[in-house]
């Protein structure tokens, strides 16, 4: 078989996108759920403290210093518990992420479009071992501060000991950005880990993870579009954020509603990327793909 | 010495101009002559001293007293250290040290005069003689007479406070030649805002500083974790010694260095009017100079902050200008502003006649301007208090609450009032917010008027040395208006600039120059520790139906009005008179009095249109209020504020959580 591009296997995903319209929801509605959440404490101490208030006549606004600093010294305890509460959604959103990625990934290797039951059954099978890859994944946290100490070298080789004399703030950004692509790529590699495990679920995680690895170094122009697609809706996600709210109510109900298209979009394009690698990678193993496959096998007691 | 005369000849020495080389700005009471010779692989500093000290009051003195700053940081029994252990780590370090080896004095000069046929002795101050110190060989060897001495808690291991016991008591209007050689090693990495890392050294507090003679006592403290300083004005002349290419920055003026023998560089300052000397050195320094109108300015960088020359020079400039337009006249013509080396960020954040120290970070964001806070906040300093010297240890608010304030307000003019230290898309944080969260949260531990060593933490002595004064200022300057505010802030300066002003002096002008009587409020900010909180906790209203009972005749038809009832009460103990806005259906608005003593007060009456909004001080003059948020209440709820913010936060959430989708 022809191995196919890496364009070519992101116009199959395209082409194969509308098929999934149930997983491509269950994705916005636990990321909505999971918003939610975490934000709800903070809106009701919020609105508890602002509901009679003249809170918004202040000078500068809502965000001024002044109303989120006295309701959180106002509020004993208050930023412990913050901290405590924004962990444990953070700590429950990767697990729900996990299970997630598990179902996503069977059904879009099954190509027969969406699948609730076996997404619910794939993502449960999956989880432990996804969480034990997450925990393979640790030591790779250790690219983020190279790739920052490459960039400085690369930086300083070129504009000499003072980059930020020629660069000014372009220095700083520069730094952000490879940061932030940094961690783009570890979720990459996971995300292609996790695809390799269930087209071989017989294997280790590490195993899997290895041949992630590979995989990386063998397709690495792809593995860069990826990142760089990724890269390009998020920071698109981010500029609307920032950039969009001043023609728009002031309210910013229209914000919030732009916002979560746009969310469904990037979820669309979520599936279409994992249908784009499930393809690269299919074709790039040369052992025949499983038929009905994808779970992880169940192990038996002797004699049942 | 005929007696009749004597408190004329007192005065006629106190009146006798010293003749040093520009007309005295201040008493010079103290005056440093300094060599000094920086070993930098010890972290050293050798050095001999000439102080000219001048009893400038009615009594005679008996003995010496004077701080050896770097003794605090010996050792962790030490009261500093005691006090505060983590600034003593790491403890594989090089320990700080003040050791004198050889102390010699000089006997006072006396003179005799002849005044109307009669002779008398006349104490007189010799005009000249800081410019002619002694020869070391003559002087009369005391070394032995110097003792340890612990005026504020009795800890025998510290060795901040020496006691010289003088042969002979010194007498009013005499002055008297003191010498030292000494060594300095500065602590290695640096200790509360002194020492060395790499190849910088910043020497602050290194030499044998005199106390201060006050109403017969000496006025000496040990040196302890949340205190500064306090000296009498003086002249220092110093010259240093650093090794080949090493660039040097110092209070006062200084040229071009002296190129030695062996290669060294021997630089000499001179500060006239100043009651501290402090110096950096580094050969690594980037040195910028400027001439901003009067004053010569001298910007020492670290290389790697090369890129940030120009935001240290915006906020030098403007602070000068704009300070000097708030406050008076800058009366020195040089001012240095150092960036410590990263290795000795210690050092960074402090204040030194002509000279002070900042930090910053490779790639600081625009939006963040913690440097130029630091920056102004560093040279608002030169006016609190290095021209109005009040005592660090004993009134701490003093001069950092005026500083604060000052620097809120020479922040506000460059960069906007609601802005300052942040400003990120539409998160906006300033110096104001950063008193008030400080204020709100540990607010109540303390009151304000407390030595330095006598808060509870160093969190309660930053409350109230610097959030809780510069909000108290603040707070006056939106009640009595800003030009009668400022009108007492010069005031002040200009009556204490070269002091030694207390509290009560600048309470006297607050009041006399504001035409009111601000006691109860000093009182109260000064020696209570309690908070100032108003709040409106009920409103209502309602139409008004016609009455009933005995002895009622009315048309049976509810009135045109509308029955309307306010809430207020005090949450705090601090009392403070208030106003209070209220607003109605029909859009009008009034504003009615309380003068905030009770705990509670009730406002009834009868309107034509519905009460729908009741606000205590709607201009929000009172800074010092630790809740906004209680100070108004609707009728009816809304959650259109509440509502906004989730909106933004909701966006900004959903966007953090898609970094973690897998």
């Amino acid at each position: 078989m022809t191995k196919p591009r890496f364009l070519h296997a992101v116009e199959h995903g395209l082409r194969q996108a509308h098929r999934y319209p149930g997983t491509v929801l269950a994705l916005y509605l636990f990321q909505l759920f999971a918003s939610l959440i975490s934000l709800y404490p903070f809106w009701f101490l919020f609105n508890r403290h602002a509901e009679r208030s003249l809170i918004d006549a202040l000078p500068g606004g809502l965000m001024n210093g002044h109303h989120l600093i006295e309701i959180g010294a106002a509020e004993a305890g208050g930023f412990q518990l913050a901290m405590v509460w924004l962990i444990g959604c953070g700590a429950l959103a990767l697990v729900g992420n996990l299970y997630l990625a598990g179902g996503v990934a069977v059904v879009v290797a099954r190509g027969r479009g969406d699948q609730p039951a076996l997404f619910r059954r794939a993502g449960f099978a999956f989880l432990p071992r996804f969480a034990i890859l997450a925990l393979w994944m640790l030591p790779f946290a250790a690219l983020i501060p190279i790739a920052m100490i490459t960039l400085e070298s690369i930086l300083t080789l070129i504009y000499g000991a003072n980059p930020d004399d020629q660069l000014g703030g372009l220095a700083l950004q520069l730094r952000l950005a490879v940061l932030v692509l940094a961690g783009f790529a570890l979720k990459q590699l996971f995300a292609l880990a996790r695809l390799h495990m269930v087209r071989n679920p017989h294997r280790s995680s590490l195993a899997s993870l290895a041949a992630a690895l590979v995989f990386c170094f063998a397709k690495f122009r792809a593995v860069l579009g990826f990142l760089l697609i990724f890269g390009t809706a998020y920071a698109l996600l981010g500029f609307s954020l920032f950039e969009l709210r001043p023609f728009l109510p002031h309210d910013g109900w229209l914000l919030v509603v732009l916002h979560q298209l746009w969310i469904l979009l990037k979820k669309g394009l979520d599936v279409t990327l994992t249908h784009a690698e499930w393809h690269l990678i299919d074709a790039y193993t040369d052992r025949p793909a499983m038929v009905g496959g994808g779970m992880p096998p169940v192990r038996r007691l002797p004699g049942l | 010495m005929n007696t009749h005369f004597g408190p004329w000849l007192w005065l006629l020495c106190l009146l006798q101009p010293l003749a040093f080389s520009t007309e005295p700005l201040s008493p010079r009471i103290a005056n440093y002559r300094i060599e000094a010779r920086l070993h930098p692989q010890e972290r050293k500093v050798v050095a001999s001293q000439y102080l000219l000290w001048h009893n400038q009051s009615r009594h005679p003195v008996a003995d010496l007293q004077f701080h050896l700053y770097l003794n605090a940081f010996r050792h962790t029994q030490s009261t500093f250290l005691r006090n505060n252990p983590g600034d003593a780590r790491p403890f594989d370090r090089i320990w700080g040290a003040l050791d004198i080896q050889t102390i010699k004095l000089q006997p006072p000069a006396r003179s005799r005069i002849e005044m109307n046929d009669a002779v008398s002795e006349e104490i007189r101050p010799d005009a000249n003689r800081f410019e002619q110190p002694p020869d070391a060989a003559t002087l009369v060897d005391v070394t032995d007479q110097q003792r340890f001495i612990w005026p504020d808690d009795g800890n025998i291991h510290d060795q901040t406070v020496m006691q010289l016991t003088l042969p002979n008591a010194l007498p009013a209007g005499a002055s008297i030649w003191v010498y030292f050689e000494f060594e300095a090693t500065l602590p290695d990495p640096p200790i509360a805002r002194t020492g060395a890392g790499a190849d910088y050294f910043f020497v602050a507090q290194w030499f044998p500083k005199i106390g201060v003679w006050q109403d017969g006592l000496w006025n000496c403290h040990q040196f302890h974790p949340f205190s500064e300083f306090f000296a009498d004005f003086g002249v220092y002349d110093v010259a240093m010694t650093v090794p080949a290419n090493y660039h040097l920055g110092a209070t006062g003026r200084g040229g071009p260095p002296d190129q030695n023998e062996d290669g060294s560089l021997t630089y000499r300052y001179r500060a006239e009017d100043v009651h501290d000397f402090a110096w950096t050195t580094s050969p690594d320094f980037v040195v910028h100079e400027e001439q901003v109108d009067d004053v010569a300015v001298r910007l020492l960088i670290q290389p790697q902050h090369r890129g940030q020359i120009e935001r240290h020079m915006v906020a030098t400039r403007h602070a000068l200008r704009a300070g000097q337009e708030l406050l008076g006249e800058y009366p020195y013509d040089t001012l240095t502003v150092v960036d410590p080396h990263p290795r000795a960020r210690e050092t960074g954040g402090m204040e030194y006649p002509t000279l002070f120290t900042v930090g910053t970070r490779r790639g600081l964001p625009k939006a963040v301007r913690l440097m130029e806070a630091t920056l102004i906040h560093e040279f608002a300093h030169q006016y609190f208090y290095l021209l109005v010297a009040t005592n660090e240890f004993e009134e701490p608010w003093l001069d950092e609450g005026f500083t604060s304030y000052v620097e809120g307000r020479l922040s506000e003019s460059l960069f906007g009032t609601e802005t300052g230290i942040l400003e990120l898309a539409d998160f906006k944080f300033s110096d104001r917010h950063l008193n008030r969260a400080n204020l709100a949260a540990t607010g109540e531990r303390d009151a304000m008027a407390k030595k330095s060593w006598e808060f509870m933490n160093y969190g309660s002595y930053g409350v109230n040395s610097y959030s809780k004064p510069a909000l108290a200022l603040g707070t006056l300057e939106r009640v009595l208006g800003r030009e009668t505010f400022d009108k007492i802030l010069r005031t002040y300066v200009k009556q204490y600039r070269f002091k030694q002003p207390r509290a009560q002096d600048f309470i006297v002008i607050a009041n006399v120059v504001s035409g009111r009587n601000l006691n109860p409020f000093f009182e109260q900010l000064m020696h209570e520790n309690g908070t100032l909180d108003y709040a409106v906790t009920g409103v209502r209203s309602s139409r008004k139906t016609s009455h009933h009972g005995r002895d009622v005749t009315n048309s049976g038809e509810d009135s045109p009005l509308f029955s309307n009832q306010v809430d207020l009460r005090r949450l705090g103990t601090f009392v403070f008179p208030v106003e209070i806005e209220l607003c109605f259906e029909d859009g009008g608005c009034r504003r009615e009095q309380w003068d905030g003593r009770d705990a509670w007060h009730q406002l009834r009456f009868d309107a034509p249109s519905r009460l729908v909004s009741a606000q205590v001080d709607p201009e929000y003059t009172i800074l010092l209020d630790v809740n906004f948020t209680n100070n108004s209440r609707r009728l009816e709820a809304s959650g259109a504020a509440s509502d906004q913010l989730a909106s933004r936060w909701f966006g900004r959430f959903q966007w953090l959580l898609e970094l973690f989708a897998l």
